[in-house]
């Protein structure tokens, strides 16, 4: 197996493919440790709670129709799916998918940039169930 | 079952003119892709609201 510089990743909001509006991802997968620690115990004890999931994108801002500020506009307040891929639309097992069902954005911000750069939304997808398929 | 008429050539595994219904939307936010101009509604009555309209 070898190691991955990430040049093409896939990130699909609400199932709008927007990889090509976008610089950076990041994918957390968290599982909360509950504490179990009984007396007797000679130390902390850990369950596995709900999942802590997050998923953090910058975008490029777009306000062309039916792209970057079209599509997330919208989404604010509400939740939906996000899917990322390391490498590409076609998920395999070098490839894994990572599906965030019901994940929720608070907030995004339409214009951030100083003067001479880039326009920019990094939104933060908080919550929801994360799946990772590799077929 | 609502139809929609896909409008975007972004949408994962559809292509833009094709018809999609809520089974294939399912867990999606459907309001904000129409308000994103992803997808539109496909009116299935509007024949028939036109030809009540007209008869009144």
């Amino acid at each position: 197996m070898a190691q991955i510089v990430l040049t093409n990743a896939f990130i699909s909001v609400n199932s709008v493919v927007l990889s090509d509006r976008a610089n950076s991802v990041t994918v957390n997968y968290e599982i909360d440790s509950v504490e179990a620690t009984t007396f007797g115990s000679g130390g902390h004890n850990f369950v596995g709670g709900l999942q802590n999931n997050s998923c953090e994108v910058a975008f490029m801002q777009d306000f062309a129709a039916a792209n970057v500020e079209a599509t997330i506009y919208p989404l604010v307040g509400t939740t939906f799916v996000v899917v990322v891929k390391p490498n590409g639309a076609t998920t395999s097992a070098t490839n894994p998918s990572y599906t965030l069902t019901g994940t929720f954005l608070a907030a995004h911000t339409p214009v951030a940039a100083s003067v001479g750069e880039m326009a920019m939304t990094t939104l933060s997808f908080t919550g929801g169930t994360l799946v990772k398929a590799v077929v | 079952m609502a139809q929609y008429k896909v409008l975007s050539d972004r949408l994962t595994d559809v292509t833009a003119g094709s018809t999609v219904d809520d089974m294939q939307l399912e867990g999606l936010n459907i309001d904000a892709l129409i308000e994103g101009g992803h997808i539109e509604a496909i009116n299935a009555n509007k024949q028939s609201v036109k030809k009540d309209l007209e008869e009144k």
